[in-house]
């Protein structure tokens, strides 16, 4: 958790600095909201060339899946159908979630046990049901991707499944005024949002949010300190 | 890390045999010397598959393919064949295959002491397809234009006859003191050029596999002793591939299976393929070493076989 209040000042205080300009908090409550994002999606790429190692804490990668695993979250669903605008139906259909961001792995609750269920494309999917030693069975499911959801073979048996999955973070939103020339946040109104993510992520929001706020007031020093600021965070999670 | 194995109390494994009842998920006496082919496939997934592995990403799907590929071809050619199937012939003297049936280990007649005596499959019948003919000669056919077949074929059905004259059960002894008795016949019980195949005391059979029927010759059946007979013969060992986690292999063989299926998921990936003809031999001597762990050797009951037969073994 990163307080937003804190980016906040901080890049009003950077933006302010010989009067280069301001941002209201409804720009920066935008921008904040872009900056997350592209935080957050970098992560999953990121994961990916991060180096590993055996240490506690300067192992990058586990670093990287440390910072997702704030989102990570289960849910069960039951079965439910899709009906497109064409009329057709989908059966053996499991929707994801409001705030699914990201599928990790899906499990068929036949309580007390639980399967794991395997992705297959639509096109394998086909030979699969059709293979002997392959075809799908309650207790060797799989599943492939569908419009908001998943579609589960085989299609009768399975009623539940459990899916792990990254969820969306909450879109950061900053409340407040100014008091006696001051910019004071109102943590208590609705819909306060702090940024959701890790605590190590505040320097590159603030610069982040920045580089988007130079180009709002239209200041190219501020646009380049923040780019090469973003350069020198992004070597140093490699 | 690992949690027991012993998945039962003493006194519940014991339940059934002992005239009590069996846990629901009792899985029979002597599970312990057996894993289940689902227990493999998860251990493979987790020992095998995953970054800074060999094998980097696999659906299991496809680990259960290789798994099962594993648990066929070693039921034909390393497990022990635990199918047997015992059967009274009826007047028609035909078995139909069991279902999961593969191929036959052997086809025995059972003898009034209980004992199994191999029968000799013949090579020199079959059923063939017979078509209906008329009187001239010309074929029957059907309003498809197909010829019409006969649900057996006189070749076959000779084949069973009773009265058959290779059928008809002559005691060689009786035919010789009956006719020959003042005749010098020294080589009575001495039968020069025979053929050991035919020599056998029961009669023979054959399989109609296009039918999935086994045919006996006229000699056996009738509600004799000669009725029963029992089929011992291979599955695939997956005929219920359903549930993987009632398919068992022997533990003794589970390390083999690990490396059948390393090989062969590993020769069908680049990133994998140059590795594969390590893991080719790896698997070939695993094979070979469950080959031997099954065959059952004893070394102090082969001490026993040999005892008396002038060889010095050390044990």
């Amino acid at each position: 958790m990163v307080s937003i209040d804190n980016v906040y000042k901080t890049v009003l205080n950077i933006l302010n600095k010989e009067n280069r300009g301001y941002i209201v908090p409804r720009e920066f409550n935008t921008l904040a909201n872009q900056a997350q994002n592209e935080i957050f999606e970098g992560y999953f790429s990121l994961r990916n060339y991060a180096t590993s190692n055996d240490s506690d804490y300067s192992d990058i990668k586990k670093n990287v899946e440390e910072k997702i695993a704030l989102f990570e979250n289960e849910e069960t669903i039951p079965v439910g159908a899709f009906g497109n605008p064409a009329g057709n139906t989908t059966t053996s259909y499991f929707p994801y979630p409001s705030n699914f961001y990201r599928l990790g792995s899906a499990v068929a609750d036949l309580s007390p046990d639980k399967y794991h269920i395997t992705e297959v494309s639509n096109k394998d999917v086909t030979y699969i049901n059709r293979s002997p030693l392959m075809k799908p069975t309650t207790k060797n499911p799989v599943y492939t991707r569908h419009e908001g959801g998943l579609v589960v073979h085989p299609s009768t048996g399975i009623d539940n499944i459990i899916i792990s999955y990254v969820r969306k973070p909450n879109e950061p939103q900053w409340i407040g005024g100014t008091q006696a020339g001051q910019v004071v946040a109102n943590t208590g109104a609705t819909g306060y949002q702090n940024f959701e993510l890790h605590p190590s992520e505040e320097h590159e929001l603030v610069v982040k949010v920045l580089a988007y706020a130079g180009v709002i007031i239209r200041s190219s020093e501020i646009v380049q300190a923040a780019a090469a600021k973003d350069q020198q965070i992004t070597q140093s999670e490699r | 890390m690992a949690e027991s194995r012993n998945i039962y109390t003493d006194q519940n494994y014991y339940a059934k045999f002992e005239g009590g009842t069996a846990p629901t998920d009792f899985k029979g006496l002597g599970y312990y010397s057996r894993t289940s082919l689902e227990d493999v496939i998860n251990n493979f997934i987790i020992a095998y598959v995953g970054d800074d592995k060999v094998l980097t990403k696999i659906p299991e799907y496809e680990v259960a393919f290789w798994g099962q590929r594993a648990m066929q071809e070693f039921s034909y050619d390393i497990l022990h064949s635990e199918k047997s199937l015992e059967v009274e012939l009826g007047a028609a003297l035909q078995v139909p295959l069991p279902q999961d049936y593969v191929n036959y280990v052997k086809v025995s007649v059972v003898g009034s002491d209980g004992v199994k005596r191999p029968l000799q499959p013949t090579t020199t019948t079959n059923n063939p397809k017979a078509f209906i003919q008329a009187g001239d000669g010309d074929y029957l056919y059907d309003s498809n234009g197909k010829p019409q077949e006969a649900s057996e074929s006189i070749t076959a059905t000779r084949f069973q006859d009773p009265t058959n004259p290779s059928n008809t059960s002559t005691v060689a002894q009786d035919y010789y003191y009956t006719n020959y008795n003042d005749d010098n016949f020294s080589y009575f019980n001495k039968r020069f050029g025979s053929n050991p195949e035919n020599m056998t005391g029961k009669g023979s059979f054959f399989i109609d596999n296009a039918n999935g029927v086994i045919y006996f010759d006229g000699t056996l059946g009738g509600g004799t002793n000669d009725s029963i007979i029992v089929l011992d013969y291979i599955s695939d060992g997956i005929a219920d591939n359903s549930d993987l986690s009632k398919v068992y292999i022997p533990k003794l063989a589970e390390e083999a299976m690990y490396s059948f299926m390393l090989y062969n998921l590993a020769k069908l990936r680049p990133a994998t393929a140059q590795l594969s003809m390590m893991y080719k031999k790896e698997a070939s001597a695993k094979m070979r070493n469950t080959k031997i762990r099954l065959s059952n050797y004893k070394s102090e009951e082969m001490v026993q076989v040999l005892r008396g037969k002038s060889k010095w073994i050390k044990h």
